[in-house]
């Protein structure tokens, strides 16, 4: 699985990278695959570290590592955070 | 810490008495409730005679454990009409700890027009002094009481909306910067106002500490406590860097967060009030902003922040999530300097910035103002301040707000507005708002923390997660822990259980820490049975059981006779 910026793409996804897991970095990524892929790839691809990860939102759905991203997809990934 | 004190307010003394045996080994919200069980008569008026504000430190009060000496009161809640605790960081709960009192018990009331402070010198110097002064806000006050007794005191007051006796009313503790600290939820300002209690000042208990049984050990605990919350990603950066304001935007994404009086789960400017947009706010700024501060000494979380205005110099402290959320998103405020600055005027109105923004949101709905309309909300909390009849009404809560202005959607529980996270699309929460005690409050048990685990919008597992959640909250209140230590103390609860047994020489096991808290729950429970609050009471509003909320467009759909075993432990 290879992740291409502005290539011949069939599936494109928005990451938005939340608190510390952006930290200097651009929070807002759009980013193109060839074929949907799980949230764990994605990680993997991003080099983030999935026991970093607190929390997958997908579409505004709270979801797991093994969920499938789609074309179109706007994916949160937040750390671990608790309520105030 | 063997001391109750009681302050007859009729009487105008000050007695100490040890702590009748009934009462030992409780602390925090387990003392509280229990003195206003025992002792507030079935019936009473939250606002009459009979009534009484105590005022407690948590078991590990004064000894220096990380984030342990919060201070809890408690009374008979005049915006719920049942028992209530409410705590809050700042230096009395350590203060009043180191003193030897376990519980500030005030009684009674002042003759009409008569307002006290109470002064607790070192030993036993107990004086009630009859104010000669007027009281216009909070920060004028710490001002003034900083003046007269010096700076080496600690301050729990009442500020206008208390004194003027308003359901929204908080009780409000000195931070280490004499910064307003709030026991913010239930109104319990306005039973201190009631009893003509201004304010009470405690002076630094120099040179007394706390002992522990085994030295050693509690030592040993502490530091492999400080260690864990350092570690922990939950508690270690984020809060230092966003303080409580990290969760704005995952809020607001999952579709809970409160939005123009609660017709909406997101909101479209999330982003201009988000935990980074006020993280870059402090950065930019500079002057007097600042992240990574502490609201308690040895607190090693360090949530708190200072938000500086345009000019460098500080608008508020501390400006957290549930402001954001109430006074931000639910009244249509996009502009973290106006939230700021709304945030400053309900501190030094002596207000719950949960309930006032509630009751602004109910009353932007109404047609009052228009949402995000700032002039106008400035002007209606200057009406609070004055208690004119308009003031009365929105100082008085989002129910009462409500029901003068025949506003349909009333986000609230038990009497008492809902905190920033919307029951619909967070169901575990709405079980925790509909059966506790405590009415509609989040720090009696946040389903928030467990949304990766327990899906927000199903109704599976949600009563089990209250349950587990109002038991946790029950024993870490009182113990006189902030919740946000949370994670690593649930994780190894033999830490709470290590801590306990060599600061008292107890010899008790984990179970005997979670007896605790069921206990505490089902004597809250009974409390308000017996005030007249059956099961039926154990709901929330109608409307939220009917009008879908976007973007899930979900309900609120537990079923009542499931939520009804919220208790059931075995």
């Amino acid at each position: 699985m290879t992740l291409i910026d502005g290539g011949a793409a069939i599936i494109n996804i928005s990451v938005e990278l939340h608190g510390l897991l952006a930290g200097e970095k651009d929070r807002f990524r759009k980013l193109s695959c060839e074929e949907p892929l799980p949230v764990s790839e994605l990680l993997k691809i991003m080099k983030i570290d999935p026991e970093e990860i607190g929390l997958v939102v997908v579409n505004r759905r709270v979801r797991d590592l093994t969920h499938v991203l789609q074309d179109g997809d706007r994916v949160l990934l937040a750390p671990y955070l608790q309520g105030g | 810490m063997d001391y109750l004190v009681r302050v007859n307010m009729s009487t105008e003394s000050v007695t100490r008495e040890k702590v009748p045996l009934q009462y030992a080994g409780l602390g925090g919200r387990g003392l509280t409730s229990s003195l206003v069980y025992h002792e507030v008569p079935a019936g009473s008026d939250p606002l009459g005679k009979n009534n009484k504000l105590v005022m407690a430190p948590g078991l590990l009060g004064g000894t220096g454990a990380s984030s342990s000496s919060r201070l809890s009161v408690g009374a008979k809640s005049p915006l719920t009409g049942g028992i209530k605790e409410a705590n809050a960081g700042g230096t009395a709960g350590g203060y009043l700890a180191r003193s030897g009192i376990r519980a500030l018990v005030i009684e009674g009331e002042a003759a009409a027009g008569r307002h006290y402070i109470l002064y607790l010198g070192k030993n036993q110097d107990y004086q009630l002094v009859k104010v000669d002064f007027e009281v216009k806000g909070i920060y004028a006050l710490m001002t003034q009481l900083r003046e007269k007794y010096g700076d080496s005191i600690s301050v729990i007051c009442a500020g206008p909306a208390g004194m003027n006796k308003m359901r929204s009313a908080a009780v409000v503790v000195s931070d280490p910067e004499f910064n307003p600290r709030f026991a913010a939820r239930g109104g319990l300002g306005a039973v201190m106002g009631s009893k003509g209690l201004l304010a009470v000042v405690i002076e630094s208990p120099r040179g007394m500490q706390r002992i522990p049984a085994d030295r050693s050990r509690f030592i040993e605990t502490s530091r492999k406590l400080n260690r864990l919350l350092l570690e922990n990603p939950k508690t270690g950066k984020t809060f230092r860097e966003f303080g409580t304001t990290a969760i704005t935007k995952v809020v607001s994404e999952i579709g809970c967060l409160p939005t123009r009086n609660f017709s909406q789960g997101s909101f479209e400017e999330v982003e201009s009030i988000s935990g980074e947009a006020l993280r870059d706010l402090i950065r930019e700024r500079g002057g007097e902003g600042c992240s990574g501060k502490r609201c308690m000494p040895g607190c090693v979380i360090c949530c708190s922040n200072i938000i500086p205005g345009p000019d460098g110099k500080a608008v508020v402290a501390n400006l957290q999530y549930e402001t954001l959320a109430l006074m931000g998103s639910n009244c249509g405020f996009s502009s973290l300097d106006d939230i700021a600055r709304l945030n400053y005027v309900c501190n030094d109105i002596g207000a719950d910035t949960i309930e006032m923004g509630a009751a602004l949101g109910v009353a932007m709905d109404g047609g009052v103002l228009p949402f995000g309309d700032l002039a106008g909300t400035l002007k209606l909390l200057e009406e609070v301040r004055e208690a004119t009849p308009l003031g009365r009404v929105i100082g008085n809560g989002a129910l009462i707000t409500g029901q003068v202005l025949g506003v349909k959607r009333i986000p609230v529980s038990k009497g008492q507005a809902f905190p920033g996270y919307d029951p619909r699309a967070l169901k575990g929460n709405g079980v925790t708002y509909s059966t506790s005690a405590m009415g509609a409050d989040h720090t009696a048990g946040n389903a928030f923390g467990d949304r990766a685990t327990t899906d927000p919008l199903k109704t599976d597992g949600q009563v089990a997660l209250s349950r587990k959640l109002q038991l946790r909250a029950a024993v870490l209140d009182t113990l006189g822990f902030c919740i946000f230590a949370r994670p690593p103390l649930l994780a190894d609860p033999d830490i709470m259980v290590d801590l306990l047994n060599s600061l008292y020489g107890w010899d008790m096991d984990s179970s005997g820490l979670w007896k605790i808290g069921e206990d505490l729950l089902k004597l809250e429970c009974s409390f308000n049975r017996r005030e007249g609050f059956g099961p039926e009471y154990d709901r929330l509003p109608e409307i939220f059981t009917q009008e879908p909320l976007p973007p899930h467009n979900t309900v609120f759909d537990m079923e009542p006779q499931e939520m009804a075993r919220v208790y059931d432990f075995d």
